[in-house]
């Protein structure tokens, strides 16, 4: 087993995150040269820019071959962000609910995860359950779309696109930070795809279980660095709402674009539905119940969504070896 | 829009952003050079270790190659040196004695049936008569190999050609002279299996994916192999067409010997690399190749683990200078926070970072900044108390004859407001009879002599006339008067 697999892995997911930034920015700044009103920067280049490294393996994923990566990646990224993510963060400081779309966001994350287990009964997921997916992604953005502006103009009020530090105005240095992110995000992709297939030809298992461990884990470092340096700041308000929309994001979008130009049906393993499937599906349930009651995710919640992790994973590992399941 | 304004947009590329662009240029560059000087290197190391590895395949082929023809020799000669053959076949040469063919043919049935390797044996009579065979050789094949050895015969055994089952297999024939006590009694002929000759090329280890060894033999064609070439079926004789180019084949059977990598192109039209030699004994040729494709294959796979390794470390790259970057833009951040608050006019404003580097320097001497500032503009404060409070009429006043500041003073001395003040040549308010002793006055001045006292006529608001007696310091590099007056009764109070 090759280490430097890893460390193409770990060092993809930079190039992804660092070229969906410059390009994000670049094209924030174009946008800005054109005078372009930043309610709708925000509402369009940003919000679907920030999604551009998941989209970008998706697509590298499928194309090379490779739908199960992505399937195993939206189901694992969903256990993880929920009790790997939100459990750590809560165990530095309980997690609160910022507003009462919250409570609504997760009840639809409930659904669609519903929705996906729904779709993949019959074994495979085709064309139009990609449809009907993406069909589900315009429905939650048009539901959403007023809260989001009226946060969005809340937002501005108390901090203004701040993560958005360097915005360009040389013309030459827009047009190189949106070069850079267009071939830094292929690049990366392609470092992540190629890594997780040779690991999981190392390991002798399939696609589906790199991306349901290895690359779910990577593609939720990144939140689980945010929330947790959140925590330690005992700023949790967003947690939650951030872990619940990402869900939904990676079901509906990131699988139905997946699924959707995927030439053959992508095929669902029947071990999903005796482990991945249940465990998605009950954390996203108490998460959803937590959130009902009112709780905070308090600290012995989060020692118990880390253990509930492990536990997963062992089992995970347990199946891989033919043991259960 | 009034928050748009607490929008503050960095007007450049931030350090962070700089910062990777650098390390990402500096960590790829120095990869690529890296990769490009030992992409060189090792596509010359990969060469010569081919080269030799041909070379040496080459050499261990030929040398199996001769020991399998040595074999067959030793062979023919073991069953020539068979005193009962020789006797009978002298018994039968003299009187054509039945029993003395009956014996002959039992020895070949024996020597055939024991010995796999030989496939059939032919006795001939001193005249050239057939007096037995045994195996499963075709009459067709002792019919053209009876002439052959006829032509010229001696004592030692001789090659004299390949033949092929239908099945494809090599069959190598050979004859001798068989002679009592230097008496020619007749010939032997012995067709071997050549199988050994398969397993000998079958065996493509250390050779690749399109490597193998050949041996040819010359053919009507041109050159034909005597095994089936790689990636045919089992069994089937390869037919080698001589490639138009340098063909290795017909290199071999020229007898050139040696290692040959360039413009050489086998029988599937694939650009080679192949060491040859030539079998004198049987006249063959042994060609050991592979394909240059397959060899830069190494090297080209080489080129993409080093590109892939350079990307990942760049990768690292990005994450150390984002680290950084963050580390230095954060508190350079506050500073530029705790700069802008004080030049709004926050004076209690001062920057908390503590660092040891220059950054810290930074924060400390803007913090000292502050203080010094704060000192001063407390000063200032206090005098400025002084410049509005007085009785005297304060101003400072250019040689261009305008007022510059004047103090509350002024206007309630004289009733004119501060834009009336300001706005106009102060001459316009001197009397008419003292504008010339006061145009003398400020030449004076202007030349840096200071007024001690001078006396003239100001008009008011209401039109009255004012007595004003000043005191004036110029200051002669920026040109402006500092002065003091006070309203007297008259020009005797002067």
């Amino acid at each position: 087993m090759d280490p430097l697999l890893f460390l193409q892995l770990f060092s993809g997911l930079i190039y992804l995150l660092f070229g969906g930034d410059l390009l994000v920015r670049g094209a924030v700044a174009l946008a800005r040269k054109f005078h372009v009103p930043p309610m709708i920067i925000a509402l369009t280049i940003v919000a679907f820019g920030t999604s551009l490294p998941e989209l970008v393996v998706v697509v590298q994923a499928t194309l090379a071959g490779y739908p199960g990566l992505v399937l195993g990646n939206v189901v694992g990224s969903n256990i993880a962000n929920v009790l790997l993510v939100a459990g750590a963060a809560a165990v530095i400081y309980p997690l609160t609910y910022g507003d009462h779309s919250v409570r609504r966001d997760s009840l639809f994350m409930v659904a669609t995860s519903v929705l996906l287990v729904f779709l993949c009964w019959n074994g495979t997921l085709d064309l139009t359950e990609g449809a009907i997916l993406l069909a589900g992604l315009v429905v939650v953005n048009v539901l959403t779309a007023r809260e989001a502006a009226r946060a969005f103009r809340e937002s501005e009020l108390k901090a203004p696109l701040e993560w958005v530090l360097g915005l360009p105005t040389n013309t030459w240095v827009i047009l190189l930070f949106i070069a850079a992110g267009a071939v830094g995000l292929p690049i990366g992709a392609k470092m992540v795809v190629d890594a997780s297939v040779e690991i999981a030809v190392a390991w002798g298992v399939s696609d589906t279980v790199v991306g349901l461990t290895v690359l779910a884990i990577g593609t939720s470092l990144p939140e689980l660095a945010t929330t947790v340096t959140a925590a330690l700041q005992k700023r949790t308000e967003v947690a939650i709402g951030t872990i619940v929309g990402s869900n939904m994001f990676n079901i509906l979008a990131i699988l139905g674009v997946a699924v959707t130009i995927s030439p053959a049906p992508i095929e669902v393993p029947g071990g999903f539905f005796t482990l991945d499937f249940p465990v998605m599906l009950g954390a996203a349930v108490v998460l959803t119940a937590l959130a009902m009651v009112k709780r905070p995710v308090g600290r012995a919640s989060g020692v118990i969504f880390l253990v509930a992790y492990v536990t997963y994973l062992l089992l995970l590992g347990l199946r891989t070896q033919g043991i259960v399941f | 829009m009034a928050h748009r304004a607490r929008i503050a947009y960095p007007p450049v590329v931030d350090i962070r952003t700089k910062l990777v662009f650098a390390l990402v240029a500096v960590t790829l560059g120095s990869m690529l050079a890296f990769a490009a000087v030992t992409y060189q290197k090792a596509g010359e190391m990969i060469d010569d270790a081919a080269a030799e590895q041909l070379e040496g395949l080459a050499e261990s082929s030929s040398d199996a190659l001769e020991s399998i023809v040595d074999g067959w020799e030793e062979r023919v000669q073991l069953v020539a040196s068979r005193t009962q053959l020789r006797l009978s076949l002298r018994d039968f040469n003299a009187s054509g004695d039945p029993a003395a063919r009956e014996r002959i043919q039992r020895i070949l049935d024996d020597v055939t049936g024991a010995v796999q390797t030989i496939a059939a044996l032919a006795t001939y009579a001193r005249d050239g008569r057939l007096v037995a065979q045994s195996g499963d050789a075709a009459d067709s094949i002792l019919a053209v190999l009876y002439p052959m050895s006829r032509a010229e015969s001696t004592e030692r055994v001789r090659f004299l050609g390949v033949s092929f089952t239908p099945d494809g297999y090599p069959r190598v024939a050979y004859a001798t002279r068989l002679a009592i006590e230097g008496e020619r009694v007749g010939f032997l002929f012995v067709l071997l299996n050549g199988q050994r000759i398969g397993q000998l090329t079958a065996d493509t280890a250390g050779l690749g994916r399109t490597g193998e060894v050949m041996i040819v033999m010359p053919d009507s064609g041109g050159a034909r192999t005597l095994h089936p070439v790689r990636g045919s079926g089992p069994g089937i004789r390869g037919d080698v067409l001589l490639a138009d180019g340098r063909d290795p084949a017909k290199l071999a059977l020229e007898g050139s010997e040696g290692l040959f990598r360039e413009d050489l192109v086998d029988y599937r039209g694939r650009t080679v690399w192949a060491a040859t030699r030539y079998i004198p004994k049987t006249g063959w040729g042994l060609v050991v190749k592979f394909d240059e494709a397959e060899k830069r294959d190494a090297v080209y796979r080489f080129r993409e683990e080093m590109v892939s390794l350079a990307l990942t470390l760049a990768g690292f790259g990005i994450f150390v200078a984002v680290i950084l970057g963050f580390r230095f833009a954060t508190p350079i951040h506050s500073l530029a926070e705790v700069a802008k608050r004080i030049g709004e006019g926050d004076m209690s404003a001062r920057a908390t970072v503590k660092r040891e580097d220059e950054i810290g320097l930074l924060a400390r001497t803007l913090n000292q900044m502050a203080d010094e500032l704060q000192e001063r503009v407390t000063e200032l404060h206090e005098f400025q108390k002084f410049f509005e409070v007085s009785i005297n009429l304060l101003c400072i006043a250019g040689t261009d004859g305008y007022f510059k500041r004047t103090n509350p003073a002024f206007e309630r001395a004289l009733g004119w407001n501060r834009e009336k003040l300001l706005g106009h040549p102060f001459l316009e308010l001197v009397h008419p009879d003292d504008l010339k002793a006061t145009e003398d006055e400020i030449t004076k001045l202007a030349q840096g002599i200071p007024t001690i006292s001078f006396v003239n006529r100001f008009r008011c608001a209401d039109g009255s006339w004012k007595w004003l007696r000043w005191t004036s310091y110029p200051e002669p590099e920026t040109g402006l008067l500092y002065a003091i007056a006070r309203e007297i009764e008259g020009p005797q109070d002067a």
